[in-house]
C-alpha cells in the first residue's frame, strides 16, 4: 500500500460530474510537475441533486467564511458576480503579467 | 496545421510584445474572466451556441442558411411535416423541458434584438441602470419562440437538449441550435449528418432592435446594427453570438497560503492549454468532451482529422467558434448575484407560455413580458436589501462589464459625497482667499496710518477681520472707539 507522502504540496479542486474532463489534466500535471511526491491534486465533485447549484452555493460560502478547504475551482464563470465583492478568488494579473502563462495571448479573441 | 483564416490573426500580435497583454486584457476576454481591473478567472473552454443543420434537408427543399429568428422559422414552416428519404420532418428541434435550457434558448432570441453595441451594455438588463431590456424585444421572442415550437420536435416539451442532438442526428430534423461542443456528436461515426450533410453557422439574428428609450422596436440600420450583415432582400440585421452559460473557468480560492496560491494557478494555466489528447475525445468513441476550443492554437483542423472527423465540417465548425468568440458583439451569460433567480424566472415564465392554450384565458405575450419585468425586478431590489449583501446588483454587474459604476443605491451616494465634498471645498477655499484679501488690506492700512503718524488702535487685530464690514470701516470705528477710551 502506498504511504502518503507528507512532502508533496496538495490541492483540492472542487468541480462537478459535468466537467468530466478534468481528471486527465490532473494527472498530467502532477506528472509534468515531478510526480506525486512532489504535487498531488485531489478532486471533489458534486455529481447528484443540483450539480450547478450546490457548486456555486459552496463557492460563494467559501467566499464568505474565507474558507480554506479548496485550492481552486472548476467552474462557469457564474459565480464571480457573489465571490469577487467578498474578495474570494485570486488575482491571475501578476502571474499573468509575469510571464508565468504565456499562453495567455492565445487565448480568443486573442490579438484581432 | 492552423488553416489560413486562423493564421490571420496571430499574424496581428505577437505573443510577446509587452503591448499584447494590454491588448488582450482589453479585449472581450475581460468580460469573462474579470472583476474591475482583476482578472479572476482562467478561462477553460470557449462555450457559445451555434446554429447546426442538415444541409441535405434545406438543399432538398432549396431553402438557405437563415440569418434571421423570422427566417429560422421560415425554414422551419418550409420542411415541418415533409418527407425527405423515408422520414416525417420536424421543422426545428430544441430541447424546452422547464429546468433544462428554456432560458438559454430564449436569451439567444432575445439579445438578437437587444444586444447591440458589445457586452458593455448588457442584453438581459441595461448597465446603466439594471432596467430589463425587455418591452417589444420579449414579446417578440414569445412569438417567434411560439412559431417555432409549432415546427418542433413531437416531443419538444419532454426533453432537455437531447433532442437537439438525437433528432438531428437521426435526419428527422432539419436544424437546431446547440452549444459548440456538441460539434463532437454530431459529427461522430454513425450520425446521420456525415458525408456532408453537417452544417454549422452563426445563430440567427434579427432585422429589428430594442429602442432602449421607447421599449419599441425599430429596423435595424448600417448604423443602429453594426454587428450583423445585410439579408438576401437587401434588409439590415444585428448578431449577438451568444457565450451561453459562459464556458468553463478556473479560479484559484484567494484565502490559501501563497504557495498553494501559485501552484493552483499553475494547474488553471495547464488546463487552459487544452494539451491532453483524451479529453478530447474521438469520432468513433463516446468520449466527447465538454471542453471547446478557447485559444487559437487550438483552432487545429488536424487535430480533429487525426481522431476522424471530416475536415470541411471541423473547418466549418471551427470558423464558427472564431467568429463567435472574436465577435465585438459577443453576449456574456449573467454573473451577477442572483442570476440563477433571474434566469430560471425566464425559464419558467416562457415555458408556460409556449405550453400555454391559445386562447384569451391564458395571459398574453405583452402580460407575460410584464411578470418577467415585475419579478427580475422584486428578485434585484430583495437582494439588494439584504444586510448581508456587499454591494448592490447593478454595481457588480457594472463592475463585471468594464462599464463606470453610476446609479447604484452605493455608487448614487458615492456620485452625491463627491459633488458635496468638491462644493463645500470650494467654499472654503473662497472663504480663506477672502479673508487673507483682508488681512492684507488690514495689514496695508496700518502700515499707512504708522506712515502718517497716526495712532493705530490697540484692538485693530489680524483676527479683526473677522467682523462683518469693510477693512475702512473697521478702523474708523476701532480708532473712534480708541477715541473714546482715551
Amino acid at each position: 500500500m502506498a504511504t502518503p507522502n507528507a512532502a508533496a504540496t496538495k490541492l483540492l479542486f472542487l468541480t462537478n460530474s459535468i466537467c468530466d474532463w478534468i481528471p486527465p489534466y490532473i494527472a498530467a500535471f502532477e506528472e509534468a510537475m515531478g510526480g506525486k511526491d512532489r504535487v498531488e491534486i485531489s478532486l471533489i465533485t458534486y455529481d447528484s441533486g443540483d450539480p450547478f447549484g450546490d457548486l456555486f452555493k459552496t463557492i460563494e460560502s467559501e467566499a464568505r467564511t474565507q474558507g480554506t478547504l479548496f485550492s481552486g475551482y472548476v467552474t462557469p464563470p457564474s459565480p464571480m458576480g457573489d465571490v469577487a465583492p467578498l474578495d474570494g478568488w485570486a488575482d491571475f494579473t501578476s502571474f499573468i503579467q509575469d510571464g508565468r502563462a504565456e499562453d495567455w495571448v492565445d487565448i480568443l479573441p486573442a490579438c484581432e | 496545421m492552423v488553416r489560413s483564416y486562423i493564421l490571420s490573426l496571430t499574424n496581428k500580435c505577437s505573443p510577446h510584445s509587452p503591448n499584447t497583454y494590454s491588448y488582450i486584457y482589453l479585449s472581450d476576454r475581460e468580460y469573462v474572466a474579470s472583476f474591475k481591473s482583476k482578472i479572476l478567472s482562467y478561462p477553460l473552454d470557449g462555450d457559445i451556441l451555434l446554429y447546426y443543420y442538415n444541409k441535405a434537408i434545406l438543399d432538398a427543399f432549396n431553402l438557405t442558411v437563415p440569418q434571421t429568428w423570422d427566417e429560422y422559422n421560415q425554414v422551419a414552416e418550409a420542411v415541418h411535416g415533409q418527407t425527405f428519404e423515408g422520414k416525417t420532418l420536424s421543422g426545428s428541434c430544441l430541447g424546452r423541458v422547464e429546468g433544462c435550457a428554456g432560458a438559454y434558448w430564449a436569451q439567444a432570441v432575445l439579445s438578437s434584438m437587444t444586444a447591440t453595441k458589445g457586452p458593455a451594455t448588457g442584453s438581459l438588463f441595461s448597465t446603466k441602470d439594471m432596467s430589463p431590456l425587455t418591452g417589444e424585444a420579449m414579446v417578440r421572442t414569445l412569438d417567434i419562440m411560439k412559431e417555432s415550437a409549432k415546427y418542433g420536435s413531437p416531443n419538444e416539451f419532454q426533453g432537455c437538449w437531447e433532442i437537439n442532438i438525437q433528432d438531428l442526428n437521426d435526419g428527422t430534423c432539419a436544424q437546431t441550435i446547440n452549444w459548440g461542443n456538441q460539434f463532437t456528436e454530431y459529427a461522430k461515426v454513425g450520425s446521420a449528418l456525415l458525408g456532408g450533410r453537417l452544417g454549422i453557422a452563426q445563430t440567427p439574428g434579427s432585422a429589428e432592435i430594442l429602442d432602449r428609450d421607447t421599449m419599441k422596436l425599430v429596423d435595424c440600420d448600417a448604423d443602429s446594427c453594426p454587428y450583423g450583415g445585410q439579408t438576401s432582400d437587401g434588409k439590415y440585421f444585428n448578431q449577438a453570438p451568444y457565450l451561453a452559460f459562459g464556458g468553463w473557468s478556473c479560479a484559484v480560492n484567494n484565502y490559501v497560503d501563497d504557495e498553494t496560491k501559485d501552484l493552483a494557478m499553475q494547474f488553471c494555466s495547464f488546463v487552459s492549454k487544452g494539451a491532453v489528447p483524451k479529453a478530447f475525445g474521438n469520432a468513433t468513441s463516446d468520449l466527447h468532451s465538454g471542453q471547446d476550443p478557447v485559444r487559437l492554437s487550438q483552432l487545429d483542423v488536424d487535430t480533429y482529422t487525426a481522431r476522424g472527423y471530416g475536415e470541411a465540417t471541423t473547418e466549418e465548425y471551427l470558423g464558427n467558434i472564431k467568429t463567435g468568440l472574436s465577435s465585438e458583439n459577443v453576449v456574456i451569460d449573467l454573473r451577477i448575484p442572483t442570476a440563477p433567480s433571474l434566469m430560471a424566472t425566464l425559464d419558467s415564465k416562457t415555458y408556460s407560455y409556449l405550453t400555454s392554450a391559445d386562447d384569451t384565458s391564458s395571459l398574453s405575450a405583452a402580460e407575460v413580458t410584464d411578470t418577467i419585468d415585475a419579478t427580475w425586478n422584486k428578485i434585484i431590489s430583495n437582494y439588494n436589501e439584504q444586510p448581508t449583501t456587499a454591494l448592490p446588483v447593478l454595481e457588480v454587474y457594472q463592475q463585471l462589464r468594464g462599464v463606470p459604476v453610476t446609479g447604484s443605491d452605493t455608487g448614487g451616494r458615492n456620485t452625491t459625497a463627491i459633488i458635496v465634498g468638491c462644493v463645500v471645498g470650494l467654499l472654503l477655499l473662497l472663504i480663506i482667499m477672502i479673508l487673507a484679501w483682508r488681512i492684507h488690506k488690514l495689514n496695508a492700512a496700518i502700515k499707512d496710518m504708522e506712515k502718517r503718524g497716526e495712532q493705530v488702535p490697540p484692538n485693530l487685530r489680524a483676527s479683526s477681520v473677522l467682523r462683518p464690514m469693510s477693512i475702512t470701516k473697521l478702523i474708523e470705528k476701532e480708532s473712534l472707539k480708541a477715541a473714546e477710551e482715551e
